[in-house]
């Protein structure tokens, strides 16, 4: 015990009950140093959470009652940012088209994603490759990966506008970025690809804890694939499964880097999500306090989304 | 035969019925399907790669090139132009990534410590706060952290921008390692004190050596979130010489006159994405694990 004694002295006395200078009994001693050392060990930890996240948050919701200038003394204003923002039919038209792109996002990288988790569950030669290739996308950052697509996509250099005049799929020439549907598809089929490896992934450890015998039984008794999946599989993964929902929805609604470095916004300011609106509140416009009320905002909106995901997930289990 | 022995054989024998219910496939319908799919979800990878390699002409011909004629390293070369050298930017995410892993490694290892095997007050709210963390989105709070960097003189820092990505490591890392510190049986850690350890120091000689695959698993998350993250570098960070990678590539296609080098564009992302897609092959398991961990079983 010597080599830490000058590191924490409280243990060492408690260590060592029978030390002269040690009159009161062991426990609150000991109990004293174990406060103190666990004050200690967390203080790291601590001071990050409380430097850039619990100071930053409460000047976010104190910001947004303000009116709150880049340069000079902020004024108090009460609710008005709020009052903007209710008003501004920009926010609204972020709002409902960041709901409609999650929805779309989640529903087909879910399914995707779940297909992907059956296909590659059996043992089969190659499988390990097959998921690693299919996961790579994840590592990738959505900035980079954006940019990517673009690179891929766009009407000059891109193989895919290429690809699909030659197969005869799309009019050559086209840019797939000067239409709203087609921009807005790109994005979608960038998003599923660069984030179904990890749903995949999650699944699939939940399909892993399903004994086989359940399997063996359901094939005695004649079930088909369909019933197999429906009957035993989906019930037996719902934890993974909500989960991969709420961390689709909450993520996705969220989406930022890909819309910037794809399409800008673009086009006609057709895909400026909540995120995005924000970004632009904040660093475009420099309108602190209202880009404050914004963010408290998205906060509360995830917040019910949260908590509408837990509930869901509780309701179904009381009925089970 | 022992009864141990016997155990074993009958569970070799569940595993084996196991592997041909459900485990096995040698259909060749499925195992087609799969590669194909694999083969379209790596083909953006690829075509970027190759493209990184291709001469500037034919990197930016119209119609594209599928297959250059030369391999050369032009574009990485012309990334240079675009601002600072692709080195620097290269160096600036090294030096946020490498920093962000220690940082959080070293912060989560030791609350993960104190939450599993020390009893002290205010230990409930630590983890409540910590985990409830993950009910705020850190992209409401970068207005606010702009001004708070502000305050502490750190904007256009790396260091902290890496105290950023390391506090918002906090929630996964901190669960993991607790997690992982609960794993270890009591027996060891009071063992350890017999032998003269004391709480503390039993944590790096008996302990840490046997948490080190959370220990990966939270450097690894801790990688490639410092590595990959855009808003708040695109938010903190303002001057050229100081862009991480991702920052930087976002600059290249903004180029002079408003045209793409679709060439350099895509060296830039090739030295982006490889560093990730390797490491996570080298160190898949880890992920997987970190993975099972947060689906919280």
């Amino acid at each position: 015990m010597s080599h830490s004694a000058l590191l924490d002295p409280p243990t060492r006395a408690a260590a060592a009950p029978d030390a002269p200078r040690g009159p009161r009994t062991r426990s609150p001693r000991r109990r004293r140093g174990e406060q103190l050392q666990g004050w200690a060990l967390t203080a790291p930890a601590a001071v990050l959470i409380a430097l850039f996240f619990v100071l930053p948050f409460g000047l976010t919701v104190w910001m947004s009652f303000f009116d709150w200038p880049t340069f000079g003394t902020p004024t108090p204003i009460g609710f008005e940012n709020y009052a903007d923002l209710a008003s501004d039919p920009k926010f609204g038209e972020a709002v409902l088209f960041t709901v409609g792109y999650t929805l779309v996002t989640s529903v087909i990288g879910i399914l995707l994603s779940l297909g992907l988790a059956l296909l590659v569950r059996p043992r089969f030669p190659g499988r390990t490759a097959v998921r690693a290739l299919l996961f790579a996308p994840v590592t990738i950052g959505f900035a980079p990966a954006g940019l990517l697509w673009l690179a891929m996509s766009n009407a000059r250099t891109g193989v895919l506008p290429d690809l699909f005049a030659k197969l005869g799929l799309a009019p050559a020439g086209v840019d797939w970025f000067a239409e709203p549907t087609t921009t807005l598809a790109l994005v979608v089929v960038m998003t599923v690809w660069k984030t179904a490896g990890l749903a995949m992934l999650v699944l699939l450890t939940g399909m892993d804890s399903i004994p086989g015998e359940i399997y063996e039984a359901a094939k005695l008794d004649g079930a088909n694939a369909w019933t197999t999946l429906t009957r035993i599989t989906l019930p037996l993964i719902v934890k993974p499964l909500s989960l991969v929902i709420l961390l689709t929805v909450t993520t996705t609604f969220l989406s930022f880097d890909q819309f910037f470095t794809m399409t800008k916004g673009g086009p006609d300011g057709s895909t400026v999500t909540v995120v995005y609106y924000l970004y632009n509140a904040a660093f475009v416009s420099l309108d602190r306090g209202y880009a404050a009320a914004v963010a408290v905002v998205v906060v509360l909106i995830m917040a019910i989304i949260s908590i509408a995901q837990v509930r869901l997930q509780r309701g179904r289990k009381a009925e089970a | 035969m022992t009864t141990q022995a016997l155990h074993a054989r009958q569970a070799r024998g569940i595993r084996r019925s196991r592997i041909q219910a459900q485990d096995h496939s040698r259909n060749p319908i499925r195992i087609i399907v799969a590669i194909v799919l694999a083969a379209l979800f790596a083909f953006p990878i690829v075509w970027t790669t190759i493209g990184a390699f291709k001469s500037p002409t034919e990197a930016n011909a119209s119609p594209p090139v599928w297959w250059p004629s030369t391999l050369t390293l032009e574009n990485f070369a012309k990334l240079d132009g675009t601002g600072s050298s692709l080195l620097v930017y290269v160096l600036n995410s090294v030096a946020v990534t490498t920093m962000t892993v220690l940082i959080t490694t070293v912060a989560a290892v030791l609350a993960g410590y104190a939450l599993a095997r020390y009893r002290f007050r205010g230990q409930n709210a630590f983890f409540g706060v910590t985990i409830g963390m993950l009910l705020v989105p850190y992209p409401a709070l970068l207005v606010s952290l702009f001004t708070v960097m502000v305050w502490f003189g750190l904007t256009n820092s790396l260091f902290g921008l890496a105290l950023i990505y390391s506090t918002f490591q906090m929630p996964f890392a901190i669960y993991m390692m607790r997690n992982s510190f609960e794993s270890v049986p009591d027996e060891l850690i009071e063992a350890a004190e017999l032998d003269g350890c004391t709480k503390f120091s039993a944590l790096p000689r008996v302990i840490l050596p046997l948490v080190a695959p959370g220990v990966v698993t939270v450097a690894l998350f801790a990688f490639l979130a410092a590595w990959n993250e855009f808003l708040a570098a695109l938010v903190l960070l303002n001057d050229n010489p100081s862009f991480t990678l991702p920052i930087a590539l976002v600059n290249a296609q903004n180029g002079p006159l408003n045209t793409i080098d679709w060439g350099a564009l895509q060296a830039g992302i090739t030295v982006t994405m490889l560093p990730c897609v390797i490491l996570f092959i080298l160190l898949q398991r880890y992920y997987v694990s970190g993975l099972v961990a947060g689906t919280g079983k």
